[in-house]
């Protein structure tokens, strides 16, 4: 777990490899399921225009 | 719910709609033990949108199947696994509900019809992930959620678990998912996604530019913001969490007003002090309102539970199995 002064993309770089093939593995996959099925995303939010009231990008 | 209810939101809903792709979920309870008329008229008002329903689907027959197919209603199905992992799940004369799940399931497959499952995980025993996942490819979900168990509402069984062995979960799993990606899993998804936006210098753009006001309308019309858990509750400070009633007030109108609510504004504190403290910030947003309440009594705190249940110990298990199996399955 990190502390508060390490940096999470360090964490990922550090793991590159692994995580490209995780990301293969997921096109790959998804390539077969896109064509085969419309289906939902469980639990995935979507929304439209919503008022603005909490900048998460903000700094 | 009454059909007033259902006219009052699609009243709203259906502006909406118009102009982005919206979603609306039958969730809480059991959605179909009203009926498939009732249900059906409640659907009527809206137009354009997509509706969902979250089942456990004991009551799933063809003419259910029937009227998913009429009027394209995604299915999400509430089980949590093998028989033995559903003994939280049981009719209401107290038996296991598992075979009349899994029959209903079946009837959705005669039909043709795809489904999601969301799976609440109680005990996350790494020695169990891989069962758990192959369970979910054979029943034929296209996206498996896994739940950690949760602290809230009327739940009050604590989520404090290791978060070593949670990590060690979520590695497990994640190397079931990669030996036979044959559905996605929600939470693995959510990390990737992160990590893509990373490696492509987008991780900016991952969190939704504007929060979600997400409401929930109870069956009374009640309108509750953010987490639905919070649907029905109250406390001394801030009174009911309930912003209003579409009967009474337009959909629009309660959510431009309840960004000024306390309990809001101590969420957004809350939010601000995750940002300045957690380095998972950026994959996770802040922590989920309902979680800081149940379980710390308060909105504008930080670190929940479940932010180590389902977001650290996640990302992090997520990122150790690439760390140790590298290129290699």
């Amino acid at each position: 777990m990190l502390e508060h002064t390490e940096q999470l993309p360090d964490r990922l770089v550090a793991a590159r490899t692994g995580l490209e093939a995780l990301l293969q593995t997921r096109a790959d996959a998804r390539g077969d399921q896109e064509r085969a099925s419309a289906a939902p995303e469980a639990g995935f939010r979507h929304w439209g225009d919503t008022p603005q009231w909490y900048d998460w990008h903000k700094r | 719910m009454s059909v007033d209810v259902a006219r009052a939101v699609a009243g709203q809903v259906n502006i909406w709609a118009a102009d982005a792709p919206f979603d609306v979920i039958w969730h809480g309870g059991e959605p179909l033990s009203a009926g498939r008329e009732h249900l059906a008229a409640l659907m009527d008002p809206f137009e354009g949108v997509r509706h969902h329903v979250q089942t456990n689907a004991t009551l799933i027959d063809q003419a259910w199947c029937e009227l998913f197919a009429a009027r394209d209603v995604r299915v999400g199905i509430s089980i949590d696994g093998p028989a033995e992992r559903n003994a939280a799940r049981v009719s209401r004369a107290g038996k296991p509900a598992f075979r009349a799940i899994t029959r209903g399931i079946e009837r959705l497959r005669e039909c043709g019809l795809e489904f999601s499952a969301i799976a609440v995980v109680s005990d996350p025993d790494p020695r169990g992930a891989a069962e758990l996942y192959e369970f979910f490819v054979g029943l034929g979900c296209i996206v498996l959620g896994i739940n950690i168990e949760e602290q809230e509402g009327v739940n009050v069984r604590r989520n404090q678990l290791d978060s070593e062995r949670v990590t060690e979960f979520w590695t497990a799993l994640t190397e079931a998912w990669r030996r036979n990606p044959a559905i996605r899993v929600r939470e693995i998804e959510r990390v990737l996604g992160y990590v893509a936006a990373e490696f492509d210098g987008r991780a900016d753009e991952f969190l939704p530019r504007s929060m979600d006001p997400f409401p929930t309308v109870t069956h009374e019309g009640d309108v509750v913001l953010l987490s639905p858990e919070l649907a029905g509750f109250a406390d001394v400070t801030h009174g009911s969490f309930a912003v209003g009633n579409v009967l009474r007030t337009d959909l629009a109108t309660l959510i431009a007003e309840a960004a000024g609510q306390r309990w809001v504004t101590d969420f957004r504190t809350g939010v601000d002090a995750c940002r300045a403290s957690c380095p998972y910030f950026a994959f996770c947003g802040g922590a989920q309102p309902a979680n800081r309440f149940f379980e710390r009594g308060r909105f504008d705190v930080t670190r929940t539970h479940h932010c180590e249940n389902s977001r650290i110990s996640l990302l992090e298990g997520v990122v150790e199995h690439a760390r140790t199996h590298g290129a290699v399955a």
